[in-house]
C-alpha cells in the first residue's frame, strides 16, 4: 500500500513544469557522475522524472480522477525515494539538460515532497533537524570546539565590523585547513571583520534544505541574519560553496525581505583585494595546479573567474583545467549530502577527480568547497594513487606574508 | 470501418483535449512558486525565444542530433500550418503564404525523423534510449511518409479530405475519402493525438525560465 495525497498539488508549479517538459533525450545522463560510477539507469534524470510523473497520474490523473487515487506501490516509491537521495544534486544534469530544466532545485525540491509524506530522508539524514537544533550544526559536535582548534592566535575579530565571516559547519568540523586560510588570508587583507561567536554561529540551513527537512531554516536564517545586522555588517563573506548558495538564493526567502547586507565567496573578496592592492602574494609556487570547479560555486552562483583570478595571482605557478570546468564541472562526490549514505559513489566519484588530475600531469589539486575538501581526502585515504590536495584559501594563506 | 475511423477520432480528439486541460488545471491547483526573485529584463526573454527557435541548449550538447532534431522540429511547424488548410473555412490568407514552404518542409520530414532514429539506434547505440520517444519517432516517420506519398503518388482529392474533416468537426460526419493510403495516415494521426509529448506544452517555459535564471545566477553574487 502507498500514498493516496496527490502527488502534483503541493509541487511549486516551476517544478511542474519541470516535469512536463523532460523530453527524455537522455543527454543529462552523459554526463552524470552518479551514472559514471553506478551506472543505474533507475537513478537517472529522465526515469525519476517519469516515476514522479506516474505518481502524479496515479493519484490525480483521469483513472483517479473516475476511479479515486489508486495506492501507490511501495517499492516504487521506496525506489523513488532513494533515486533521489542518491543524486549529489550537483545540478550537471540540469547544466546540460537540452530544455533547461532546473535540476539542482528540482532534486531537493522532490526530496522535500517525499520528506514531508514521511517516505524521506534516508539513513542518518532523518536525525539531522533534531542534531541541529541541539548543537547547531550537523555533525553533532559540540558549538566549543567550532572555532577553537583552528584558528590562528595571532589574527583579531572585531566586535562590529562592516566585513564578516561565516566559516561553516564543515569547514569548521571536517576541513579545517580550509577555514584556517581564510581567517589567515582575511586578516593579511587588513579589513576588520567580526563573526559570531561559536554558539550563534549556527548552520546556514543547507544540510535540512537539501535533503528536504525544512522545518526549522525559518529560524536558523533569523538568528543569523539578525545575528550579522547586529554587528553592523554590510558584506558576509564565506567560503562554502554550499552555505553561499543557501545565503544568496534561500536566505531571503526565509528571512521574508532582502537581506540587509550582501554575500561574497571568499574568492570574490580576495580577487577585490589582489585588485586593489591590498593583498599580494610574494611567494613564488613552481608547480602546476589543476582547480576544481564545485559544483555549488559554478553551477550554483556563476563564481568562476574569481578562483582562477586569485590563482593567477601567485607567481610561477602553471594552471591547469579539467576536461570538465567551469559550469560544466564534474561533481567530487561530495555534494547534496548524498556522501553520508552512499559513501562508495562518492568515493569512487572523487578517485575519478584524482585519476584526472594525475593523467593531466598536475602536482596539487586545488579545492575551493569544505565538503569537496573533505570528501576527496577520503577517497585518497586508502587509494593507491595519490596527489596534493590543497584548498584555494589554505595555498594563499601559506604563501602571503605573516602580518 | 467509417465508423470505427469516425468514433476514433472523437475519442483521440477527446483524449487529447483531456490531457491538455488536466495538465492546466493541475498546474493551476499547484503552489505558487516561493520566492520574490524579480522577472527579468526583456533581453533574457528575447534570449529564451530564440533558444527555443534555435533549439540552442540541444546544439550546446549534442550537434549531431541537433541537425536532425531543428529538422525536424522546423519541418513539422510548417506542415502542420500547412495542415490548417483542412480545418479553417475559410483559410488564412498567410496560409498561403506558406504553402510552398509547407510543402518542401514535408519531403524533408521524414528523412529528419529517418536521421533521428538512425543517430539514436546506430550512432548512439548504448546511451539512453526512451522507448515513448522511438514509438512516437516511428509513428511520425509512418505519418509523414505516407503524406509524401499521397501528395505525390496515391493522390487524394483534397475536397473530400476537407470536407470530412470540416464535417467531423460540425459533428455530422460524412464519409471519409476511400484512398486506403489516406486511412493509414489518417489513422496513424488518431494514435499520436493523445500520445502528443508533454513537453510541447511545458519545455518552451523551462527554456525561457533557463535563461531568466542564468542572467539571475550572474547578477546574485556579482551585482
Ligand atoms: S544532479 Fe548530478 S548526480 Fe544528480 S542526477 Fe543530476 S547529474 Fe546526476
Ligand atoms: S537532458 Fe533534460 S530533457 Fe533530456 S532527459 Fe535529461 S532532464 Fe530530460
Amino acid at each position: 500500500m502507498g500514498e493516496m495525497k496527490p502527488f502534483g498539488r503541493t509541487l511549486p508549479r516551476k517544478d511542474l513544469c519541470s516535469l512536463d517538459a523532460c523530453t527524455r533525450c537522455g543527454e543529462c545522463l552523459k554526463v552524470c557522475p552518479v551514472q559514471e560510477v553506478a551506472r543505474r539507469r533507475e537513478i537517472s534524470p529522465p526515469e525519476k522524472i517519469k516515476r514522479y510523473r506516474e505518481f502524479i497520474r496515479n493519484t490525480e490523473g483521469l483513472k483517479a480522477w473516475v476511479l479515486g487515487a489508486h495506492a501507490l506501490d511501495r517499492e516504487a516509491l521506496e525506489d523513488f525515494v532513494r533515486a533521489i537521495f542518491e543524486c549529489t544534486t550537483c545540478g550537471a544534469c540540469g547544466q546540460t539538460c537540452t530544455v533547461g530544466i532546473d535540476t539542482q532545485r528540482l532534486w531537493p525540491g522532490l526530496r522535500k515532497e517525499m520528506v514531508e509524506r514521511g517516505l524521506g530522508p534516508i539513513g542518518a539524514l532523518a536525525g539531522m533537524p533534531e542534531i541541529v537544533a541541539r548543537t547547531g550544526n550537523p555533525y553533532d559536535l559540540p558549538a566549543g570546539v567550532r572555532f577553537t582548534p583552528w584558528f590562528p592566535s595571532h589574527v583579531a575579530v572585531a566586535e562590529r565590523a562592516e566585513v564578516a565571516y561565516y566559516a561553516g559547519c564543515t569547514g569548521c568540523y571536517e576541513a579545517q585547513p580550509m577555514v584556517r586560510g581564510d581567517v589567515k588570508v582575511l586578516s593579511a587583507i587588513g579589513e576588520p571583520f567580526t563573526m559570531l561567536p561559536a554558539g550563534q554561529e549556527v548552520c546556514c540551513g543547507f544540510p535540512l534544505f537539501i535533503t528536504g527537512q525544512h522545518g526549522m531554516l525559518k529560524d536558523l536564517v533569523r538568528t543569523l541574519v539578525d545575528g550579522y545586522a547586529a554587528k553592523g555588517v554590510h558584506t558576509l563573506v564565506c567560503s562554502c560553496p554550499c552555505c553561499v548558495n543557501m545565503m544568496g538564493k534561500d536566505w531571503p526567502l526565509y528571512y521574508g525581505k532582502v537581506l540587509p547586507f550582501r554575500i561574497r565567496h571568499i574568492t570574490q573578496y580576495v580577487a577585490d583585494a589582489l585588485r586593489s592592492g591590498k593583498l599580494s602574494i610574494r611567494k613564488s609556487l613552481k608547480e602546476r595546479i589543476i582547480y576544481h570547479d564545485p559544483c555549488y560555486l559554478s553551477r550554483g552562483v556563476g563564481v568562476i573567474r574569481e578562483p582562477r583570478e586569485v590563482l593567477r595571482a601567485i607567481p610561477g605557478v602553471t594552471i591547469l583545467e579539467f576536461d570538465r570546468n567551469r559550469e560544466n564541472s564534474r561533481c567530487c562526490g561530495a555534494g547534496g549530502a548524498a556522501r553520508k549514505v552512499f559513501h562508495e559513489n562518492a568515493v569512487a566519484m572523487g578517485r575519478l577527480t584524482i585519476n584526472e588530475a594525475l593523467t593531466k600531469g598536475a602536482d596539487r589539486l586545488i579545492l575551493s568547497c569544505p565538503a569537496c575538501h573533505s570528501k576527496v581526502h577520503e577517497a585518497m585515504a586508502e587509494y593507491d594513487r595519490k596527489i596534493r590536495i590543497t584548498d584555494i584559501m589554505e595555498l594563499i594563506g601559506s604563501l602571503i606574508e605573516e602580518p | 470501418m467509417d465508423l470505427f475511423l469516425i468514433l476514433g477520432a472523437y475519442v483521440a480528439f477527446g483524449v487529447f483535449c483531456w490531457r491538455v486541460i488536466w495538465r492546466f488545471l493541475l498546474r493551476l491547483r499547484s503552489e505558487p512558486d516561493f520566492g520574490f526573485a524579480a522577472g527579468h529584463a526583456c533581453g533574457s526573454r528575447v534570449l529564451g525565444i530564440l533558444d527555443i527557435v534555435l533549439l540552442r541548449r540541444l546544439f550546446l550538447v549534442n550537434k549531431g542530433l541537433w541537425v536532425g532534431e531543428w529538422t525536424f522540429h522546423i519541418t513539422f511547424v510548417l506542415v502542420s500550418f500547412r495542415h490548417l488548410r483542412y480545418v479553417l473555412e475559410p483559410g488564412w490568407g498567410c496560409l498561403r503564404f506558406i504553402e510552398p514552404f509547407g510543402l518542401a518542409a514535408g519531403y524533408v520530414l521524414p528523412f529528419s525523423l529517418l536521421y533521428i532514429l538512425l543517430y539514436r539506434l546506430v550512432l548512439e547505440r548504448g546511451q539512453y534510449v526512451s522507448k515513448s520517444n522511438l514509438f512516437l519517432t516511428t509513428l511520425m516517420l509512418v505519418i509523414s511518409s505516407t503524406g509524401v506519398l499521397l501528395h505525390g503518388y496515391f493522390r487524394v482529392d483534397v475536397v473530400e479530405v476537407k470536407s470530412f474533416i470540416l464535417t467531423l468537426f460540425a459533428l455530422s460526419p460524412v464519409d471519409p475519402p476511400a484512398n486506403r493510403l489516406f486511412l493509414v495516415h489518417f489513422l496513424s494521426a488518431l494514435v499520436f493525438l493523445p500520445f502528443v509529448p508533454s513537453h510541447l506544452f511545458a519545455a518552451p517555459f523551462s527554456m525561457v525560465e533557463a535563461r531568466r535564471r542564468e542572467t539571475l545566477r550572474e547578477d546574485l553574487l556579482h551585482g
